[in-house]
């Protein structure tokens, strides 16, 4: 029996100057104008069936990508290549792929955890620090809702 | 016999590196806020060693040309490492190497006898990387040279020759590794193209063994991680194994080939005490594992 097969992306974006916040759409967007530039209607063609987002976070800017198996390699290097957007410079590093939506989610806790408790050492407002503190909370919730 | 002796002192951990970086600051070290961010991002995307690079042109070096570079304390690199907002890997702050590194660009065979092992100005400098320009010189660098680590291409244009590989086996047994640079590729959509296609063609040459990849970056913007390398490669042409290899393995081959060379005749380098003292601790918990075995192992015999 042949089955379709996914893999999902873990990866972090980050960019000079933090006041522009960044939705679904928007970057679904640019992804896949990237996959057009470097491609072609190729490779758009092939890997536009299963392109989605499936989660994104701006206050900590963590987002979950899923991709069919047979084209991973088109959608990684096109993340690669990604330098701009809006005119403001930006950057996107990956930090796991995986072949389940659980495994993502696991790490994701993992890394969340190291960055708030070095994230709190510095010095900040307390308004900046609850509000942090709730938005971990809350992510902590979504994330074990995706299963 | 003498190789050997040393690679067991100088033992190496299998450790991310990029070897190319570059910088063109003058003044107050601490101020050079491009490259700080460059090391900081650098640390997050788990990177153990780097060196940062000087260029010369075509030109017999003159005693003013020496190295001026010096490390950062790992203390001050600490204090800019906790105040990033950025999510990393590592639980703590991990130690960063730095290296230093000339790159002699050549196309005139006049320039060519100044590299031997008598230049106090090359003496000063850890790797030394040679960029050829056109076949004779790269047949004379073969036969004559004795005196480098790396190999350099300029992809970004059209290639000015293309390697063979009987020439490539001579090079491969003495160890010296091939190294692409990735970095202007990111920005221009020509340099893409010719940076696909020769390094393509180089990868075919040498049948995938001893290449690097190494960035040419003086920008955080423009460098990447390593975990994204490794699918760079595959896309031209290398092997899963190869290509984890051209970003673990193969760099840090070329650290312990650029301290054996310097330390051939006699030369004494100086150890920093830090390094002295955590090379004596290990000894002394090798020994305690050795006994700790011997004793299980009498224990499991009087049972």
């Amino acid at each position: 029996m042949v089955r379709f097969k996914n893999r999902y992306f873990l990866c972090e974006y980050y960019q000079d100057d933090s006041k522009i916040e960044i939705v679904a759409s928007q970057l679904l967007r640019e992804i896949k104008e990237s996959i057009h530039l470097n491609f072609g209607d190729f490779g758009l063609g092939k890997t536009s069936f299963s392109l989605n987002m499936k989660y994104i976070n701006s206050v900590s800017r963590i987002f979950i990508l899923r991709a069919a198996r047979d084209c991973k390699d088109l959608v990684w290097n096109s993340l690669m290549f990604m330098n701009y957007l809006d005119g403001q410079p930006f950057h996107i590093r990956i930090l796991g792929c995986s072949g389940t939506i659980k495994k993502c989610e696991i790490k994701a806790r993992r890394l969340l955890t190291r960055w708030i408790h070095k994230v709190l050492k510095n010095e900040i407002p307390e308004k900046m620090k609850d509000a942090l503190l709730k938005d971990y909370k809350q992510t902590q919730q979504i994330l074990q809702d995706l299963n | 016999m003498q190789q050997q002796e040393l690679q067991q002192i100088i033992q190496i951990d299998e450790e991310y590196s990029d070897l190319n970086i570059r910088s063109n600051y003058m003044g107050d070290r601490s101020k050079n806020s491009q490259l700080i961010n460059l090391l900081i991002s650098c640390i997050e995307d788990n990177y153990h060693n780097i060196a940062i690079a000087t260029h010369f042109k075509d030109t017999t070096l003159s005693p003013k040309d020496a190295s001026q570079f010096q490390a950062y304390t790992q203390e001050f690199l600490k204090q800019k490492y906790d105040q990033s907002t950025n999510i990393t890997h590592q639980r703590n702050y991990k130690d960063l190497k730095q290296y230093s590194r000339i790159t002699l660009e050549i196309s005139d065979s006049k320039f060519i006898p100044q590299i031997k092992e008598d230049n106090k100005i090359l003496q000063s400098y850890d790797i030394i990387a040679i960029k050829p320009k056109s076949e004779k010189i790269f047949l004379q660098i073969l036969n004559d040279v004795n005196y480098y680590d790396i190999i350099t291409f300029d992809c970004f244009d059209k290639l000015p020759f293309i390697p063979k590989l009987n020439l490539i086996k001579v090079l491969i047994d003495r160890n010296i590794f091939f190294e692409l640079n990735y970095s202007d590729a990111l920005n221009d959509a020509n340099r893409r193209r010719n940076f696909i296609s020769s390094a393509s063609i180089i990868v075919n040459a040498t049948k995938g063994r001893n290449i690097i990849f190494s960035s040419d970056a003086e920008n955080w913007l423009l460098h990447r991680s390593p975990y994204d390398l490794v699918s760079l490669g595959i896309t031209l042409g290398l092997k899963k194994d190869q290509a984890k290899q051209s970003v673990k393995d193969n760099p840090s081959k070329v650290i312990q080939h650029a301290t054996i060379r310097r330390a051939y005749k006699g030369i004494i380098q100086e150890a920093e005490q830090s390094e002295v003292q955590s090379f004596e601790a290990k000894k002394i918990k090798r020994k305690n594992l050795i006994i700790q075995k011997k004793i299980k192992k009498t224990q499991q015999i009087f049972q």
